[in-house]
């Protein structure tokens, strides 16, 4: 059953006692949570994910709680923890909610070394995977943000999953991170946007999380084809310019976006060089959404 | 540097290389560093690949292929790269007497 057939009341009720537990791409995640803005997070974002029953296996057993310690009265902050153990230093309470999504992406792209983990946004159109692998500030959950609101699936924002037996991208469709002025730049884009509560003085600024598509969650079983790595770089009052990149500089650049390469080791270069095999290569400077969405599309067709 | 030797793969680096056009990506085990090669570097490589080379092999095989200008020092440019990728443990130089 989807999460947005329980009524709020069920929700928290269950995030209070055993936890809730979501099918989340290819991961099982039970979060516990007494905190009202974590429920507010799920119930805004979380919509179309289905929920699990209890005898299902979880990957993930994370909780967001305040501390047994003063600082649970006197400017509170939150925990994350996955199995009990708290492997961040805690952040303000107001923070509880992006802490999940923060700690998610920390036990996925620590425990999934089937996969190259490639810090890059991916999503797909006409069975074409277009893969942005870039650093924070790139401007690739922009961009990945924009061309979802425009009918692209949705595989993530930000951690693409190159199986290294099959050489596919699977799905972890969730939440898209925006940050700063992205915020107002996707609400104007696309006004039907969800975007959930903004949190401010994060260490990355103003914060807030877009609702991923459910079509793009319905999917989530399907992994995609790569066909382009495209390296976004956004800058203001850039004109449109996608450039041609040799594959051999796209799998160094490759490598250094990667979060498990070292120990993926011989068998993630082999996957790296199977990726620009299969995809056209690019750099990319935009600055207007609009154009950049229109051009990708034209490249899918 | 050694006035003449041979160059060859270094035994059990686990060396793998990725060719594509005319560009070599090495990936050495040992170090689990990734290395993108120049276009004469990635040439000369996927000669060794094949079998040993000795200094004045790696010479012709460079004048054969590559058109190079009149005034390029194409012997110090040589003896830089087998220097380097000495260094990064992606060939083994061998010095011939």
């Amino acid at each position: 059953m989807k999460l947005s057939t329980f009524s709020k009341k069920a929700i928290i009720e269950s995030l209070n006692s055993d936890g809730l537990a979501l099918k989340i791409g290819l991961f099982n995640v039970k979060l516990s949570s007494p905190i009202t803005a974590v429920a507010e997070h799920l119930i805004c974002l979380y919509g179309a994910f289905d929920t699990l029953h209890a005898e299902d296996f979880i990957d993930f057993n994370v909780a967001i709680e305040a501390p047994l310690s003063i600082r649970r009265y006197l400017r509170p902050q939150v925990n994350f923890s996955l199995d009990g153990f708290i492997p961040f230093k805690p952040l303000p309470y107001a923070q509880a909610a992006a802490f999940f999504e923060w700690g998610l992406n920390w036990c996925i792209s620590g425990n999934s070394n089937q996969f190259l983990i490639i810090h890059a946004a991916v999503v797909e159109l006409n069975k074409q995977a277009f893969i942005f692998p870039g650093a924070p500030g790139s401007g690739k959950s922009t961009l990945s943000a924009a061309m979802v609101c425009r009918g692209w699936r949705l595989l993530s924002d930000e951690l693409t999953l190159l199986c290294v037996a099959d050489g596919l991208i699977y799905p972890v469709p969730r939440p898209i991170s925006l940050k700063n002025q992205s915020l107002d730049i996707i609400s104007q884009f696309s006004p039907d946007a969800v975007i959930g509560s903004i949190v401010h003085d994060t260490l990355k600024g103003s914060v807030g999380h877009m609702r991923p598509p459910d079509n793009s969650v319905d999917f989530s079983a399907i992994p995609a084809q790569p066909a382009k790595v495209i390296f976004p770089k956004f800058k203001l009052g850039a004109n449109t310019g996608l450039i041609p990149l040799s594959k051999g500089k796209t799998l160094l650049k490759l490598a250094e976006n990667c979060l498990n390469y070292s120990v993926l080791g011989l068998d993630g270069f082999n996957a790296l060089g199977q990726l620009c095999d299969a995809s056209d290569c690019y750099d990319f400077s935009y600055s207007d959404l609009d154009e950049a969405v229109a051009l990708f599309t034209e490249l899918a067709v | 540097m050694f006035k003449n030797y041979t160059v060859a793969l270094p035994k059990n680096a686990g060396i793998s290389c990725y060719f594509a056009s005319d560009e070599c990506v090495v990936y050495h085990e040992l170090s689990g560093k990734t290395h993108l090669l120049d276009e004469m570097g990635g040439f000369l490589y996927k000669a060794i690949l094949e079998h040993c080379l000795t200094r004045p092999q790696l010479l012709a095989h460079c004048v054969a292929t590559f058109e190079l200008p009149v005034d390029f020092d194409l012997e110090a440019y040589l003896d830089k790269l087998i220097f380097d990728y000495e260094n990064l443990g992606l060939i083994e130089v061998m010095e011939n007497y």
